[in-house]
């Protein structure tokens, strides 16, 4: 018998289904391109050393990768495409001067399943602004993250800010040897404060910081900015780091981007986010539905050491957001 | 109180022990909320807490997928099936071992040979083996895993002990302690994102409990 069956964690989207994702997919379009963002369609196969530029070694691990018949080359399928974006820029100066504002939607796809049951291929709506540093761009990627979730019906969505160098500033500062390095960076992923206390009293480095290691567990909630900017007093490096999440949200505030919440010891996946760092969660997507950051390190690795700041919404977990709220358009999606 | 928020708390012992402390912590004990009905969820509406009765093994799957925003579990289960879930907390409670057993009057193998090591925590087992670079065949089991020594099936185990009560029994003694286990409190993460500030309060109030329960 035939097995029509498809490989693992792949599925097919039926009329329904898809048509919703297409109206996402041109509304979020419609809100990039009014603040003149344009659109790039990218191949679905790279080099793996241009994937691999952008990635961590454990990210690595979960990407589909296979070798070219005809050149013996390693090409992967893109599970982000972000360094894709990367590629471009550094590859077309002529076609793309600074800053240039990119946007992107597509499959990504990924070789095993994030957690069981969970789709390996997702569709991703992106923004990246490349060649512009600072607050000012910083602002400008949360207000359009903003905007494009109110715009597909996720104005209830929160607006999570970090920065991927705050907690590890403290945790350098404690100055803890080698192997604990590893250990605290479990610890913060999962925010066990015990875990951070414990290998704080390992560290050679300041008290201060060794005091502020445990507390990196719970840098969220109310007063989260006045209880880093108490961590950040005695670690410069911190400091440099909570200044900027500072002032790209007072400059989104005047932008009219509303509450965000603040999580400064947050560690997901940070690959290779070099500043602030947001993400979107809304109820009843069991997962973010939007992630981003600044990158001023990737260009470089590709040749044009220029800043830059993107994000990108799943538009798996954002339907998933969608449906649970009741807010799906007519067009019912089935399973 | 503006939301509910869910807690998966496991059957059995467990319950009986963290229900201590989240009376401590929160003044509402889900054991008693959950006695004497055959209800697997109820709600206590002074604290805005839901508690939902789920057997151990499935509880870390209930708050990884938003079904519960809290949940206790076991280090054991968090370890051999690794989850996308904060950790905030070391409850204390049901406090136990993963040991690696051999029989007691077992020749050493000779050099060089793999061991077979029976258990039911497969993930757990091979990485032990693997952290230390040594070859060993790991063998699932879904019970009397102190039993596979005796049967021929394995040259060692990798198991869970409290008292060591059972290992002795059989004729095993410890080798090396693989990890100490007790209950954790995990958190969803988006729950901690849509509520930072109820759950931070809970995470500081079981904290608080905890560290009283210590003395």
């Amino acid at each position: 018998m035939l097995d029509l069956s498809l490989p693992t964690g792949l599925r097919d989207m039926l009329p329904d289904h898809s048509a919703h994702l297409a109206e996402l997919t041109g509304k979020l379009h419609r809100v990039f391109g009014s603040f003149g963002y344009r659109r790039v369609l990218l191949p679905t196969l790279e080099r793996l050393e241009v994937v691999e530029r952008g990635l961590s070694p454990a990210a690595l691990a979960g990407v589909l990768k296979f070798v070219e018949p005809g050149s013996g080359e390693v090409v992967a399928i893109r599970p982000d495409i972000t360094p894709q974006i990367a590629r471009l820029y550094a590859a077309r100066p002529d076609a793309l001067p600074a800053p240039a504002r990119l946007c992107y939607d597509g499959p990504v796809l990924r070789a095993r399943e994030a957690r069981a049951g969970r789709p390996r291929e997702v569709v991703q709506v992106g923004v990246e602004l490349l060649g512009l540093g600072g607050s000012r761009a910083d602002a400008e990627a949360l207000v359009v993250l903003s905007r494009a979730l109110a715009r597909v019906g996720l104005s209830h969505a929160v607006i999570e800010v970090g920065h991927a160098r705050f907690a590890p500033e403290v945790v350098a500062a404690a100055r803890l040897p080698a192997k604990a390095q590893a250990e605290a960076a479990l610890a913060l992923l999962r925010k066990d404060e015990g875990a951070l206390a414990d290998l704080a009293r390992h560290g050679r480095g300041s008290q201060a910081a060794r005091q502020a290691m445990p507390e990196l567990a719970t840098l969220y909630g109310e007063e989260a900015l006045p209880r880093a900017r108490r961590i950040a007093r005695a670690i410069p490096g911190a400091a440099a780091a909570l200044r900027e999440v500072e002032s790209a949200l007072r400059l989104a505030r005047r932008r009219g981007v509303g509450a965000v919440a603040i999580d400064l010891g947050e560690a997901r996946d940070l690959g290779y986010y070099t500043g602030i760092t947001f993400a979107g969660h809304a109820p009843g997507a069991g997962a973010s539905v939007a992630a981003g950051g600044r990158y001023d390190g990737l260009l470089a690795r590709f040749g044009r050491a220029d800043p830059a700041i993107g994000f990108a919404i799943d538009l798996e977990f954002a339907t998933q957001a969608l449906e649970r709220k009741g807010a799906a358009p007519r067009t019912r999606r089935r399973r | 109180m503006s939301e509910i928020i869910t807690v998966a708390v496991p059957k059995g012992r467990l319950l009986t022990e963290s229900s201590a402390l989240f009376e401590k912590a929160l003044g509402v004990s889900p054991a008693r909320l959950l006695s004497g009905t055959r209800k697997l969820a109820a709600t206590d509406r002074a604290s805005g807490l839901r508690f939902l009765s789920i057997r151990a093994a499935d509880v870390a799957s209930y708050v990884e997928h938003g079904a519960a925003d809290v949940g206790v579990c076991g280090l054991d289960v968090l370890r051999e099936e690794p989850r996308d879930l904060y950790e905030p907390l070391d409850l204390g409670i049901g406090r136990c071992r993963m040991i690696v057993a051999r029989p007691r009057r077992a020749r050493p193998l000779p050099r060089g040979v793999a061991p077979r090591i029976a258990t039911k925590y497969t993930r757990i087992a091979t990485e032990h083996y693997a952290r230390k670079s040594l070859p060993a065949e790991v063998i699932h089991l879904h019970g009397s895993i102190e039993v596979a020594p005796s049967l021929g099936l394995s040259d060692a185990i990798v198991d869970i002990t409290e008292t060591g009560a059972t290992l002795e029994a059989n004729g095993l003694v410890i080798e090396e302690t693989v990890l100490e286990i007790s209950a954790r409190l995990v958190v969803n993460r988006v729950a901690l994102k849509l509520h930072p500030e109820r759950l931070r309060r809970l995470v500081a109030a079981m904290r608080a409990a905890v560290a009283a329960h210590r003395g």
